[in-house]
Formats: structure tokens, sequence, C-alpha cells
């Protein structure tokens, strides 16, 4: 759940976002605070695996949006993370 | 502290700043940064060096610069060695070559021999091995010290009946080197002048003050270093990326499995198994597009 490309895509998927509108964002829903290096880095690999990419900035705060590669990944995770959460759950009920 | 952090964002590679080094700057001023930021960017820097092609460059000069430096700070602390000789010539007219090697080998057996060695040791004016006698006993000092560093060597001969050899020592002392040729060359200048059969010893060329040291060749050890450190360098980085792009996937299969993907391999489809799986994977990716 803390994995920076991970949470980069799912901030993506709802909008585009800028950096700083990134951490805020994940801040909120995740509630990790992805540092600047650790950000920018999952923003590397992922416009490089072509799963998000960078859009024309008006100013100097690009924009990114995931790509349709990159919905398939983020939903295959979040299937998969479902099974997990699913089963966990399951196993926690009282007997 | 926001300024060492844009400082620590020119750690990144060029080309990760020509593409992403304007935006970040912006995103660096408008986010509130907190010093363990300042971490995250020189930790996120240092992944961008060794994930950039340019980084093999420079990890080659790096690393050979850190290995020169390492093997020259190390050949800095092995004492020099400095190389005093002396040429001499024994001659015995009137005798066969094998009498006159033999005269020079009782000689050479004399001074060379273990009580010569513990008498030169004892000299206070030859000053030899007073560290080392503090650490071993007088005997080991002569025979695995002392006797590693001296030598009689033939050298040319002369007709049938002369042999030049030389008095070879070697001391991290230049002074002290020569003063030990010239001892021997004396002992055996009194042992072998005035012998029976009108032999004669001369001196060919007088024990020689060493100028420049033999050894360490610390240029030599500067090169190495540099060679060893670029190629340790190399490999570090190269298997940094692998580890980076494969995940390593730990398998179990039934033996005659195994036997069945060996048998692929020993056909020349596949270079290993682990190719084998990447290949299956690849087609099973395909069918299901």
């Amino acid at each position: 759940m803390t994995d920076p490309n991970f949470l980069v895509l799912a901030s993506l998927a709802d909008g585009d976002k800028h950096g700083y509108a990134m951490m805020e964002d994940i801040e909120r829903f995740a509630g990790v605070r992805l540092g600047p290096g650790t950000l920018y880095g999952a923003i590397t690999r992922l416009e490089e695996r072509g799963w998000i990419r960078g859009l024309d900035a008006d100013d100097r705060r690009r924009p990114y949006r995931i790509t349709g590669a990159g919905r398939e990944y983020l939903e295959e995770q979040v299937a998969s993370l479902g099974r997990v959460v699913k089963t966990a759950r399951e196993r926690l009920k009282p007997a | 502290m926001k300024r060492w952090i844009r400082l620590a964002a020119w750690l990144y590679p060029a080309e990760w700043r020509a593409r992403y080094g304007a935006e970040f700057e912006v995103f660096l001023g408008d986010a509130p940064l907190r010093w363990r930021d300042l971490a995250d960017v020189m930790r996120g820097a240092a992944i961008m060096q060794m994930t950039s092609w340019m980084t093999y460059w420079k990890m080659a000069l790096l690393a050979g610069l850190a290995g020169a430096i390492l093997a020259g700070g190390i050949a800095f602390t092995i004492p020099n060695q400095y190389v005093s000789t002396a040429a001499l010539m024994i001659e015995r007219p009137d005798s066969t070559r094998d009498q006159v090697q033999r005269a020079l080998m009782e000689a050479e057996l004399k001074l060379l021999g273990h009580d010569s060695l513990i008498e030169m040791i004892r000299d206070p004016r030859l000053d030899l091995y007073k560290k080392e006698l503090q650490r071993f006993p007088i005997d080991e000092v002569a025979e695995s010290i002392f006797r590693k560093h001296l030598h009689v060597a033939p050298y040319s001969s002369f007709g049938i009946t002369g042999q030049a050899f030389r008095v070879v020592f070697s001391d991290p002392d230049r002074h002290r080197a020569v003063a030990v040729v010239e001892r021997l060359t004396g002992r055996f200048h009194q042992e072998l002048y005035h012998a029976p059969d009108g032999q004669t010893l001369s001196i060919l060329e007088p024990p020689i003050l060493p100028e420049r040291p033999v050894s360490p060749v610390r240029s030599a050890f500067a090169i190495l270093g540099a060679s060893g450190g670029s190629l340790l360098g190399l490999l570090s980085l190269a298997l940094f990326r692998r580890t980076r792009t494969y995940a390593v996937v730990t398998m179990s299969i039934p033996k005659d499995t195994k036997k069945f993907v060996d048998r692929q391999i020993a056909a020349g489809q596949y270079r290993n198994v682990s190719d084998y799986v990447r290949e299956l994977i690849r087609a099973d990716e395909e069918r299901r597009k």
C-alpha cells in the first residue's frame, strides 16, 4: 500500500495532476507523504514504462495523465489487492 | 533548507534534469519541505544516477579514481626497498671451472651462514632489524627476513678460471643496504684474496649507494587499482540494474519436468530455464490479448 508507483497511478486515476497536487492527494487518501525524490522517482519510472505521460504545461507545473496501459496495470493491482483484503477480512470474522 | 534541497537536485543526471529539472524546481518551491526530504532527494538522485546510461562512464571513472587512490594509499604504506649491489670476481689460475665454483660456494656458505648473519644483525654499526627483533627471536629474523633480502648470484664467467658474482642486499634504508654489501664485500675479499694456488679476488663494481627504491612501484599500484576499481564499479552497476529490472522468482518443479526443460535447452531453443519460463509467459500474454 505504500508502493509509490501504485500510489501515483491511484492518484492519477481520477484526473490529471502535477507533482505537488499528487503529493497532496496521496497524503490525503493514503496517509503517506511521498518525499520529492521518491515521488519523482516513481513519475520517471511510470513514464518510462508508458503507464503515465506528461502533458504540455501552461506554466512549469507539468500535469501527468494515466495511460490505458497504466489504468490496466492499476486495475490488476487493485483486483489483486482486493483478493488479499477480502481473504483477510473473511479470516478476521469471528468463528 | 530549501536551498540545500535545490542544491541536492543538481546531483541528478543531466539528462534527467533536462527532462524533469524545471518542474522539479517548481515542485520544490511549492511543497512544504522537511529536512528528511534532503536525504530523500539525495537518495532519488543516487538511484537515477545508477539507472542512467551515462552513468556507466561516470561509474567507471569514479570507481577507477577511488581504486587508484585506495591502491596508491596502500602502496604508500609499503616501505620502500633500496637495493645495493657489488660485483666481484674470483680467479684461480691452473684450476678447472668446478674448482673455482666450489671455492666460491664454500666462501658463500661460510659468509652467508647462520652464524655470520647473526653476527651482522648483532653489529650495532649496521643497525639491522631493530623493530623485527622486538617481535621475533634473532634466529628467525636471520633466516626468515635477513636471508630473504640477501643474495649472492653468478654474474658472468671469465674463461674457465674466473667467475664473477654479485652481492645483492635490499633494505628500506639505502644507507643500511650499502653498509651490508660493503661488509660482505670486505668479508669475501678477506676470505678469497689470499687463498692457495694463486687465487685472487677483484672488485669489478664497488658497493653502490642506491638513489631510488626499486619497490613498491606506486604508479603500477595506481594503474592496477584504477583498472580493478573501474571493473568492480561497472560490475556492481550492471548487477544493480539487473536486480532492478528483473524480479527473482524461485520455483519448484517436478524432476521430470526439469528434464523436459533441459532437453529443450539442449536442443538450442532456449538459453536456460529462465529463458524458457519467460518465453512461456510472453506466449501466454499474447494469447490473452
